[in-house]
């Protein structure tokens, strides 16, 4: 699917199952997900992942509500613990279904959102490498003054800000020096079109989700 | 008419500083090859900069105007300067803000507004043109120095721009990416009628492809065009300058070794130094040589567990990727080229308090230091910020700093750029008194050789992905 519409859909089922609380949409929910990583091949890790980072807030959200809420609501406390996981699973969903530089360039042509975030991002995302080397950099060069620096160590934060900001000033000089004006009109090699299925797609999810949440499910 | 002019041109990087170019008046003609030189941070960079636009759009304060086929460049949106004016910086990572180089053509292409049918087949023709069809598709962190820098003129290429400016763009390429790029600049002068203008320091090749010579004065803060006595005078003295090798040793089989390659190979998709295998002597000051862009420094990296590698790289028989890095740090330690790596605090004096604080012996007392701040003449600088030190400076700096640390084993990449030759003495000095008093194994790369036989006990040389001792240096 398309980025965008993917990403709002997305957002939408998200905000709406904060407001309702009907079990069963949420594990549909996670089914559904777990159907589109299938389709999308994800690694095993990445449902072991999704599976265990949720486990404390929703294990601990469910013992709060079971036993040290006013009601003590066993329905309750299922419910906010399958929305920790359906949150955890549209994430998964949403990476999975596209990639960072197609969300973005989907942004950017569907959205229209500025092309100074967009590419602001991009160039964010690949400095990544560059950043995880220079943390290696400083770090080998206190090791040689005699210090240990941790990844909370101020003085560690202190260098790579000063070299971040002396990258995003050679990135800014490098955009501008290949062409590149704020949020001026550009031509795309690839042009992203919503194809017709996605807003059927939508459309369904959409008007099935309402019909679980206001069928006699719970 | 010519294609680019500068008119009374003043510029500042803060008002309350001196200004860098003052009263700026010059003109390049279309169609040529220009060579702008002078001593390394006078200002070449600047000018570059202010011709592209980029300053004082990112930095500084301007007066004057610049313009280019008589029109003013700042007022120039970046899509339309870009077709005029495209530069070529130094450091060949930081100019790519995509993640391969066929995406940073088609990125550059768009900012263009090149309608989509067109771009895949200007992208190819850059791509051919630069001979960087090959690694297109690689990432860039795959991509040695030459490659981004060929992935530059590719961009350059495609970009179409009338002027080409370039900024030390051979600092850190091998000498085949380098002939390779200038003869493909020469093709863009002589066949499509470009403009070029490169700020180099180093001279070397440069005499039969170029028109004019320009020499920017630091002292008066101006550039002149060079007539043809002055050129001559500027090669010829270059030349001269070009270093005269002396006798040097070689190193006897019985010497006990600080560091053992055996089978050592290093590099990125291609290796540097391919299957190096001899030792590097305890004790002794030994110098390595190369040409730009060969893997001295990633040796060096190799040598502080910053890089990974293949074969056998032992330090006293122990192999160097299975030490645990913060014990391994005690014995061997680096000077950083890029001197912001070495610096940890803000001040001259923070540093130096830090470097007391976690020294390893006390050899280096107050006092001591004090006289060498001296005799480097950076007395009197304790406040001033590290960053904001002349190049010379930081590495005069960087050396004390290290020796302060009294690590047995130091390894010094290219100390002296920047150095003035009485500088230059004194550190080596230091270095070698290291050596001979206190005993460490010192290990430094340099390009800047005058008198450096002096001081030194052996000379490795980097040549063809293979290292060897050589006889003089």
């Amino acid at each position: 699917m398309n980025p965008t519409i993917l990403l709002i859909l997305v957002l939408f089922v998200g905000v709406e199952i904060s407001f309702t609380s009907v079990i069963w949409a949420n594990v549909i929910i996670i089914a559904i997900s777990v159907l589109v990583m299938l389709r999308h091949r994800a690694p095993i890790l990445s449902y072991v992942r999704l599976l265990l980072v949720p486990l404390i807030p929703a294990v601990g959200i469910w013992f709060s509500i079971r036993y040290f809420s006013t009601a003590q609501s066993v329905h309750f406390a299922w419910v906010m613990a399958t929305r920790i996981y359906a949150y955890a699973f549209l994430g998964g969903l949403f990476t999975f279904s596209t990639t960072t530089e197609k969300t973005l360039a989907s942004l950017e042509q569907n959205a229209h959102i500025p092309t100074t975030f967009v590419y602001g991002m991009l160039g964010a995302f690949n400095f990544v490498p560059k950043i995880r080397s220079e943390v290696k950099i400083i770090r080998a060069s206190a090791q040689m003054r005699g210090i240990d620096l941790h990844f909370w160590s101020p003085r560690l934060l202190f260098k790579s800000i000063v070299a971040a900001l002396n990258w995003s000033e050679n990135l800014a000089e490098a955009m501008t020096s290949h062409g590149f004006t704020e949020n001026a009109p550009r031509t795309h090699r690839t042009v992203i079109r919503i194809p017709w299925w996605n807003y059927v797609v939508t459309v369904i999810s959409i008007v099935g989700l309402q019909a679980i949440l206001f069928s006699p499910l719970k | 008419m010519s294609k680019i002019n500068l008119n009374d041109v003043t510029f500042h990087y803060e008002t309350t500083l001196p200004p860098v170019i003052e009263h700026q008046n010059l003109a390049f003609d279309g169609g040529t090859f220009n060579l702008l030189t002078g001593p390394s941070g006078t200002g070449k960079s600047t000018l570059l900069k202010l011709i592209a636009g980029l300053y004082p759009a990112f930095m500084g304060e301007a007066t004057g105007t610049i313009t280019v086929n008589d029109q003013p460049v700042v007022d120039l949106p970046a899509s339309k300067r870009a077709q005029l004016v495209a530069m070529m910086f130094q450091n060949p990572s930081q100019q790519f803000a995509m993640e391969t180089p066929r995406n940073e053509l088609i990125f550059t292409l768009e900012n263009l507004q090149v309608p989509a049918d067109k771009m895949d087949a200007r992208v190819n023709d850059a791509l051919a043109f630069a001979g960087v069809t090959d690694f297109a598709d690689r990432r860039f962190t795959t991509l040695s120095c030459g490659e981004q820098q060929k992935v530059s003129l590719a961009v350059i290429v495609a970009l179409n721009a009338e002027v080409i400016l370039l900024d030390e763009p051979f600092a850190n390429i091998d000498p085949d990416a380098r002939l390779f790029l200038l003869t493909q600049l020469t093709t863009l002068v002589k066949k499509y009628h470009k403009t070029i203008i490169v700020a180099d320091h180093d001279l070397s090749d440069y005499e039969p492809l170029i028109d004019q010579l320009y020499i920017f004065d630091g002292e008066r803060h101006q550039v002149h065009q060079a007539d043809a006595g002055e050129a001559q005078t500027r090669f010829a003295a270059f030349e001269q300058r070009q270093h005269q090798p002396a006798p040097i040793a070689l190193p006897a089989a019985e010497l006990s070794p600080e560091f053992t390659l055996d089978g050592f190979t290093v590099g990125h998709q291609t290796p540097l130094i391919n299957d190096a295998s001899l030792n590097i002597p305890q004790g002794k000051f030994v110098v390595l040589t190369g040409a730009n862009g060969t893997g001295k420094s990633t040796l060096f990296d190799a040598l502080v567990k910053l890089q990974t590698y293949t074969g056998s790289l032992q330090w006293q028989g122990q192999e160097i990727s299975k030490l645990r890095a913060r014990k391994y740090a005690q014995h061997v330690a680096l000077v950083f080229q890029q001197a912001a790596s070495q610096f940890l605090t803000i001040t001259v004096a923070e540093e130096i308090a830090l470097s007391l604080k976690y020294q390893q012996t006390t050899a280096w007392t107050q006092s001591r230091i004090d006289a060498t701040l001296a005799s480097l003449d950076l007395a009197g600088r304790d406040d001033q910020v590290v960053y904001s030190l002349s190049e010379g400076q930081k590495k005069k700096l960087q050396v004390l700093l290290m020796l302060i640390m009294d690590v047995p084993t130091l390894l010094l990449d290219e100390p002296l750029t920047g150095l003035d030759l009485v500088s230059a003495h004194t550190v080596l000095k230091l270095l070698r008194h290291a050596v001979l008093e206190e005993h460490h194994t010192v290990l430094m790369i340099t390009h800047q050789l005058t008198d450096v036989s002096q001081y030194a006990d052996y000379h490795l040389h980097l040549n063809h992905h293979q290292l060897s001792y050589e006889a003089s240096l």
